[in-house]
């Protein structure tokens, strides 16, 4: 397995009212190919802040330090024109909120369109038919006809996966997922969550996986990283997180899921305790 | 949104109104019964007749010939003022709203100065230092009314420049140009074409007023404001000289102002519902 990023000492700090604030704190790790990194943690624990500081996506308030080594060069402190040629061709991102993600004035095919168009030269009809291979893949029925929807006439779920089909179409070598299950109902979750194992079996991408759902991450992430107040509170492989967790704050994020899970299942059927990881 | 612009009876009547006086200065030179520089000192002051439809002024030119012309400075001058402010709005509200930090801080202060001299002294000062010229009025009128726009687009800019969307262009790779040209501009366009069209009615009355002063358009040229300025002269013994250029200026302001009351009438999403 060769490995795609390498962080080291990545420090995120923002200066509000002249007060350094620092949003990540001396993180380091590494995504192989085909393998899938987990950052879990709370809301504003600094999960986000270290995939924008890593694309370049922080704007000039925020400063980020150390770096983090993608093919050979290093994305922190590069040319912003230079990152962004990398960023949406070899590091592809998948966001939050996918209703939100999409510009509500165009049709969802323009918006595909232009993606492809900003990093290949491929001509509009096999730009077109390369839609067409991303909704049939993400299994989208009528492609069609959502081509030529615009974004609020489509499910969260549809266009989570259409986002998720475009990033795969580009071929990325690095793949980040920001919460892309967060926004959704369980049931299309569970069908998001299928296709990031799909894109795992392929063994080619490196995934970075963000989400405060325990559940989802002991789906598909290898390793995991716990991520409290701006610092890495434990890391190791997931399984061995979830069932024997070393740190009291990783202890206490499960004591509260397992807590969460307890009640929900004493509501179906009373007198059956489950462990969170089944 | 179209449809329910098209539904709207005021906006269709103003909108037809205002195509019709386009029309008309456009056709000016077909449908003018005379040559409006044609002085003829003998015919002065004529009542209304079927060689003369609006009657004659002070020179004995044509009214009606005259007025048809006059479409041509007021709507063009005005369409030129309001596409100079709105270019310079948008680049400068643009660029402070989405870049941010020290290019807004510096942005917003310049437009602070601009927004605190009262806007008529200003125009004022500004033609004098340029000399009396017509396109030292469209200057002058753009030099004081872009920072409103300005102020107004980075309102709407600053609103949309954390949306999902401007990110997701973000992290897709596209360059700041693009983003802000193919994503940006149509979010706040709306704003924006009801602002215009409030405004256009400004423009106009803006540059007659020059004109009346004998700051903008001179003379011999028929405009509606230089008209009126002519009449004037005239006001206690033949106050009638001063209906023609008065009466359409006022409609043609009315159309437009009406017609940026309709588009946001329409463009109002509570509306939409109903």
């Amino acid at each position: 397995m060769s490995t795609v990023l390498t962080v080291n000492n990545l420090t995120v700090k923002v200066t509000e009212k002249k007060q350094m604030k620092t949003l990540v704190a001396d993180m380091s790790f590494t995504v192989a190919a085909g393998q899938c990194l987990g950052i879990l943690g709370e809301s504003g624990s600094g999960k986000s802040m270290t995939c924008k500081a890593i694309t370049g996506l922080l704007d000039r308030s925020f400063h980020s330090d150390g770096e983090a080594i993608f093919s050979g060069s290093n994305l922190i402190g590069m040319e912003p024109n230079v990152l962004r040629k990398i960023r949406g061709k070899d590091i592809c991102m998948i966001l939050q909120n996918p209703m939100t993600s999409f510009d509500p004035l165009c049709r969802i095919g323009a918006q595909m369109a232009e993606g492809m168009a900003a990093h290949t030269e491929l001509s509009k009809v096999s730009i077109k038919e390369r839609c067409f291979s991303i909704l049939d893949r993400m299994q989208i029925r009528n492609p069609e006809e959502v081509l030529l929807k615009y974004p609020h006439q489509l499910s969260g779920g549809m266009l989570q996966r259409i986002m998720i089909g475009m990033a795969l179409v580009m071929e990325p070598k690095l793949l980040i997922a920001d919460e892309p299950t967060t926004a959704l109902d369980s049931i299309t979750q569970y069908s998001v969550v299928e296709e990031f194992k799909k894109i795992k079996e392929n063994n080619r991408v490196g995934m970075i996986f963000i989400s405060h759902d325990l559940g989802v991450l002991s789906q598909i992430a290898d390793d995991v990283i716990v991520m409290h107040n701006a610092k890495i509170m434990q890391r190791g492989k997931t399984k061995a997180v979830m069932t024997n967790p070393g740190d009291e704050y990783t202890k206490f994020l499960l004591a509260k899921k397992k807590a969460v899970m307890q009640k929900f299942y004493q509501v179906l059927n009373p007198g059956n305790e489950v462990s969170v990881c089944s | 949104m179209l449809k329910r612009l098209l539904h709207n009876k005021m906006a269709m009547v103003c909108v037809g109104f205002i195509l019709m006086i386009v029309l008309l200065g456009l056709l000016a030179p077909v449908l003018a019964p005379h040559d409006p520089y044609y002085n003829n000192i003998l015919n002065k002051f004529q009542a209304p007749s079927l060689e003369y439809p609006l009657g004659t002024d002070n020179l004995g030119r044509c009214v009606f010939s005259r007025m048809l012309y006059g479409v041509r400075p007021t709507l063009f001058l005005s369409f030129l003022t309001m596409a100079g402010t709105i270019g310079l709005g948008l680049l400068m509200g643009l660029l402070a709203g989405y870049l941010k930090g020290k290019v807004d801080e510096v942005i917003m202060r310049i437009i602070d100065i601009m927004l605190s001299f009262p806007s008529q002294i200003m125009v004022l000062a500004v033609i004098a230092l340029l000399g009396v010229n017509i396109q030292n009025v469209i200057i002058a009128n753009v030099f004081i009314k872009w920072a409103w726009y300005a102020r107004m687009i980075r309102t709407s800019v600053v609103q949309y420049t954390d949306s999902g969307f401007i990110l997701f262009a973000k992290s897709i790779g596209h360059n700041t140009p693009y983003i802000l040209w193919h994503h940006m501009l149509p979010c706040i366009a709306s704003e924006l074409v009801v602002l215009a069209s409030l405004d256009m009615g400004w423009a106009i009355l803006n540059i007659s007023t020059l004109s009346f002063l004998g700051l903008g358009v001179q003379a011999p040229i028929p405009e509606w404001g230089a008209m009126l300025s002519e009449a004037k002269n005239v006001m206690a013994s033949r106050p009638e000289q001063m209906l023609v250029p008065g009466v359409s200026l006022m409609l043609l302001v009315a159309a437009f102002n009406m017609l940026g009351d309709c588009l946001r009438d329409v463009m109002d999403p509570k509306e939409a519902r109903s």
